[in-house]
């Protein structure tokens, strides 16, 4: 139930997306992001791994 | 002791708005889509300036009222950092009351297991984080009002 912080490829500061996620939504090839005020971005990849219990989530691009 | 209940402060008043806007851009391999219609209601008013406070940088000239929804929102929503850090006092405040619920429950649970010590205490803890929350919420009250 807890915000996560979205990376591309790496967990690395840079290589941030989105923080304070609250939904991830995987369609065709790309990775829709909202966060807590709603906005949303989109990713060409795909989920590589999720840990909700410290938060971050690792995105693969293509 | 307080059971069940959400501690989530915010004005009492609320408001409908509506507004529909598209616009789509596509920078470093990350496209933003920002297109749709919404109507929402909330229950705070406040003006809008926004200012993206997410991990990669972009421009975004324009500014709109868009009451604080900002899925869709044309050329990405930007929000002060005191918006932003409201939403998520917000966020934490009611999170933290779904968090004390849980715990009531597995107190009860422990109490059906056998263990009325640890439901006692737990049940303690769950006062002492209701308080806390108290507090959170009367600082979330005060910074809506603002």
């Amino acid at each position: 139930m807890c915000l996560s912080t979205v990376y591309k490829n790496s967990k690395t500061e840079d290589a941030i997306v989105m923080k304070n996620v609250m939904s991830i939504e995987c369609v065709d090839g790309a990775v829709i992001l909202t966060d807590l005020m709603d906005r949303q971005i989109t990713v060409e990849g795909v989920l590589a791994s999720a840990n909700l219990v410290d938060g971050y989530v690792i995105v693969k691009t293509n | 002791m307080h059971l069940h209940h959400d501690h989530i402060a915010g004005g009492e008043h609320s408001h409908e708005h509506s507004h529909t806007h598209s616009h789509a851009h596509t920078h470093d391999g990350v496209e933003h889509t920002h297109e749709h219609s919404h109507a929402h209601e909330h229950d705070h008013a406040h003006p809008h300036e926004h200012d993206h406070l997410h991990g990669h940088e972009h421009a975004h000239d324009h500014s709109h009222d868009c009451g604080g929804d900002c899925q869709g929102c044309a050329g990405g929503c930007q929000h002060t950092p005191m918006e932003e850090l409201v939403a998520l006092m917000k966020y934490m405040v009611g999170h933290n009351a779904a968090h004390a619920r849980e715990l009531a429950e597995l107190a009860f649970q422990l109490e059906n297991a056998g263990s009325h010590t640890a439901y006692e205490q737990v049940m303690a803890a769950v006062s002492d984080f209701e308080k806390g929350n108290l507090r959170l919420s009367a600082v979330l009250a005060s910074l809506e009002v603002k």
